[in-house]
């Protein structure tokens, strides 16, 4: 693995090919991620940052450039996504986080358990929730700034402290 | 691409502040395809209506990004995908 670089790393927020919420584009944090297994790995997918999502959720066509066999799963359930049901099937896989400026050579790496889904509505699109990812970095995203931070996990604590319970 | 930002004030209280831009992109021609981006530039350079495709002409491109499909102007906005 490469040396892991120094977090944050700053994401502009980018337009969603879904334009246009009141004849105006529609701005997502949006982050370049790849997907890994075996000596395999896919081309540079976008990312969608979303804190809604309980877990990283893709489609089954990346398995299939992965060459994972996906009736070889972890387990698998159903979600409600983008007002569908669908079922996703679960695969420990490695993930890369890269730049910004979507540099393949650089990049934080790490594994995570990503469902596959058959007939997902946009290919390239991974959706990047809670399990996976959003335990794995502190996520500071602000429509304000226009812009999404991405910092070490510890990076809350250091802030805010440690949130106790009860 | 700056990636600083800072915030000022102007007379008369008017609030400038100078922060990072949005990357745009011009879907535009692009319905009911799979398109690839520059990240740098937001400017798609591939498409095609076989996402097979796109990912086959993506491979040894660095900086580029398979953003998905263009979806046609019927197909409704989605609010949050989780």
């Amino acid at each position: 693995m490469a040396d892991r670089p120094p977090l944050p790393w700053l994401y502009p927020y980018r337009e969603d090919a879904q334009s246009t919420r009141l004849d105006g584009p529609v701005f997502r944090p949006f982050v370049p991620v790849s997907l890994l297994h075996g000596g395999q790995s896919t081309l540079l997918l976008t990312g969608l940052i979303d804190t809604g999502a309980d877990s990283v959720l893709a489609s089954n066509l990346l398995a299939e450039q992965l060459e994972i066999d996906i009736d070889d799963h972890d387990g698998e359930t159903t979600h409600a996504v983008g007002g569908r049901v669908v079922k996703a099937r679960y695969k420990t896989i490695g993930m890369r986080l890269h730049p910004s400026d979507a540099d393949e050579s650089r990049y934080v790496q790490w594994e995570a358990q990503v469902g596959f889904i058959e007939g997902w509505h946009s290919d390239g699109l991974v959706l990047l929730g809670s399990v996976g990812f959003l335990d794995r970095f502190t996520i500071t995203a602000s429509r304000f700034a226009q812009a999404v931070a991405v910092e070490e996990r510890e990076a809350f604590d250091d802030r805010f402290g440690v949130v106790e319970i009860g | 691409m700056c990636l600083q930002h800072a915030t000022s004030w102007r007379a008369r209280g008017r609030y400038h502040r100078v922060a990072m831009k949005p990357i745009r992109t011009d879907f535009r021609g692009y319905e009911g395809q799979y398109v690839a981006i520059d990240a740098r530039s937001g400017e798609v350079v591939i498409a095609d209506k076989d996402p097979r495709v796109v990912f086959e002409k993506a491979k040894g491109r660095n900086h580029v990004v398979v953003h998905g499909r263009v979806p046609t102007a019927e197909e409704p906005i989605y609010v949050g995908l989780g």
